[in-house]
């Protein structure tokens, strides 16, 4: 976990960065207050034709239904001179308020990419759900994929591409975490205190009918 | 001096070819008396009589002896007659070969395709075809009777077709039916194949290539009067298709002489290989079904939140794209925004 101001590493819960100081209120202050109203699709920027929202649409749906718990969003916009993606990104998937995404999939559960065509960069940014399966690599690993088109000024394709290989990814993590639940669970529970060993032991069972990992289509 | 001499006789040469013949002078008595026969002078210029012939002698008819018998029995052959020299090599025997060219019309070349394809439909068909070829106006000679040459040299053996084919008229072209199976191929169905080869061979103007259409038409034609003579044909010739049509009917069609003889190995791989591709490819086809059935859900875990976020506080990576030069690879170390190149 990492600041999105000064990118360095924090500490789980932290209410603000130990390093710098940041928090959302910070963002606000750079943003603006309060919830935005945007599809999961926005282009701000003005990049994409027709027949390229279509696409990028189509793929977002495809995303949503194979990942029932999950939403990916783009947006594109030119953030001026205060531009930071990494905080705009953490504000907005906070602040936003996707009106085409349905009311069961809540921004935790959300992925957002973000492109800034005037400073030429992306970047993207997840929900609390992905916290312990997610890591910093995959996201780039699933920005890299774009860098060719997007040096081309092929914003779509290169969206395109990132999708793919994150469901590619996400569903390579599906099968470890269904595996191999207990490590991914470690990485985000809080420390054990002397007198919650009894409560952990008790707590830590999940739900008998809790559905994890993969599962087919009625 | 001499030059006013040389000029003079210059200046009158001319005018002696110039000179004209004196007009006929009307003599006083004549006139008096073509005149009082009703003679107008200048009346027959406008009339549409003509005017009579001065030897009407000529008009007559001359006497001249009629011809003898004799004479007419020696009378010289006609000059489109197949001659006379060339009607053994015709009609003496039953061919060697199955063109029959002895007056060499046909190229060497021509020739050669011809029995070429010749051969390929003798060794695919049950009907052999013989092409007896004759030139454009030839005529053949009113003593030989084609019918009975075909009786005569086709009634053993093999079941044939002979063609007696014109080059460059394929209209006047005639066949005949091996006596064996006349009965069985009615005279319509062979006036068919007959009308149909003609309309293929119209497709081309040069005589050659008029010849080769005519003779694939009519190998195609021959492979349903098989049919017909074996009993196996629903159908009469009157609804196959002409011409490319027709030629999807015909099992075997128009000879390749490159055509490759696949050994049976190399069938029995080809099977196997398309066998494993099909194979392949449904397996292929059911697993991206069953991916695109899939579900995949996540278990739940309770994070904290942090920086104040309640949604979310995944940072994650953020790239470049401004240059060339600066390839993802040397992306991968994440700084501050306001540490990043553009």
């Amino acid at each position: 976990m990492k600041c999105p101001r000064c990118v360095q590493l924090i500490h789980r819960a932290a209410a603000g960065c130990p390093h710098c100081g940041f928090e959302l209120r910070d963002a606000d202050g750079m943003f603006g207050h309060g919830d935005v109203k945007l599809r999961s699709l926005t282009d701000a920027a003005g990049l994409f034709r027709t027949d390229d929202r279509d696409r990028l649409e189509d793929e977002i749906e495809r995303f949503g239904v194979a990942f029932p718990q999950m939403f990916v969003a783009v947006y594109t916009g030119s953030l001026g001179e205060v531009a930071n993606l990494r905080q705009f990104g953490f504000w907005l998937l906070n602040r936003g308020v996707f009106e085409d995404v349905a009311v069961e999939k809540p921004n935790e559960a959300g992925v957002l990419i973000v492109i800034d065509p005037d400073s030429k960069a992306a970047g993207m940014t997840y929900g609390y759900l992905l916290d312990p399966f997610f890591e910093e690599q995959d996201t780039f690993d699933c920005l890299s994929r774009a860098h060719a088109h997007w040096l081309e000024g092929r914003y779509a394709e290169g969206i395109l591409r990132t999708i793919r290989h994150l469901r590619k990814v996400l569903r390579k993590r599906c099968r470890q975490v269904r595996r191999d639940p207990e490590r991914y669970e470690r990485k985000v529970a809080t420390p054990v205190a002397v007198g919650d060993l009894v409560r952990k032991i008790r707590g830590g069972h999940r739900p008998a009918n809790a559905a994890v990992g993969e599962e087919m289509e009625p | 001096m001499k030059r006013i001499l040389y000029i003079l006789i210059l200046g009158t040469q001319p005018a002696f070819p110039n000179s004209e013949p004196p007009l006929p002078s009307w003599n006083a008595e004549e006139r008096e008396r073509m005149i009082g026969e009703g003679w107008i002078a200048g009346g027959s210029l406008f009339t549409y009589e003509t005017l009579a012939s001065e030897d009407s002698d000529a008009e007559t008819p001359l006497h001249v002896e009629e011809p003898t018998a004799e004479e007419l029995a020696s009378a010289p052959e006609d000059q489109n007659e197949v001659s006379e020299e060339y009607l053994a090599a015709y009609f003496a025997e039953k061919p060697d070969g199955h063109l029959v060219d002895p007056q060499d019309l046909l190229s060497e070349r021509e020739r050669k395709d011809l029995e070429v394809f010749l051969n390929y439909h003798a060794g695919d068909s049950s009907i052999d075809m013989y092409v007896y070829v004759f030139g454009t106006d030839q005529q053949i000679p009113g003593d030989v009777r084609e019918e009975e040459v075909v009786e005569r040299l086709y009634s053993v053996g093999k079941p044939a077709m002979v063609v007696y084919y014109y080059l460059g008229a394929p209209q006047r072209s005639t066949v005949y039916l091996s006596p064996v199976i006349t009965d069985t191929v009615s005279v319509a169905e062979q006036r068919r194949a007959l009308e149909s080869s003609v309309i293929q061979a119209f497709g081309s103007t040069q005589p050659f290539d008029q010849a080769e259409a005519f003779l694939v038409q009519m190998s195609i034609r021959i492979y349903w009067m098989e049919r017909m003579a074996a009993g196996t044909a629903e159908e009469t010739m009157e609804g196959i298709p002409d011409g490319d049509g027709a030629r999807a009917f015909h099992k075997k069609e128009i000879p390749v002489e490159s055509r490759m003889k696949i050994p049976a190995w190399g069938r029995l791989a080809a099977w196997v290989f398309a066998a494993a591709s099909g194979g392949i490819l449904s397996l292929w086809s059911l697993v991206m079904w069953w991916r695109g059935r899939v579900r995949y859900r996540f278990p739940e875990f309770d994070v904290e939140p942090r920086l104040g976020g309640s949604h979310a506080a995944g940072i994650g990576a953020v790239i470049s794209f401004a240059s060339t030069a600066i390839p993802p690879a040397m992306q991968r170390t994440q700084v501050p925004d306001y540490m990043r190149r553009a």
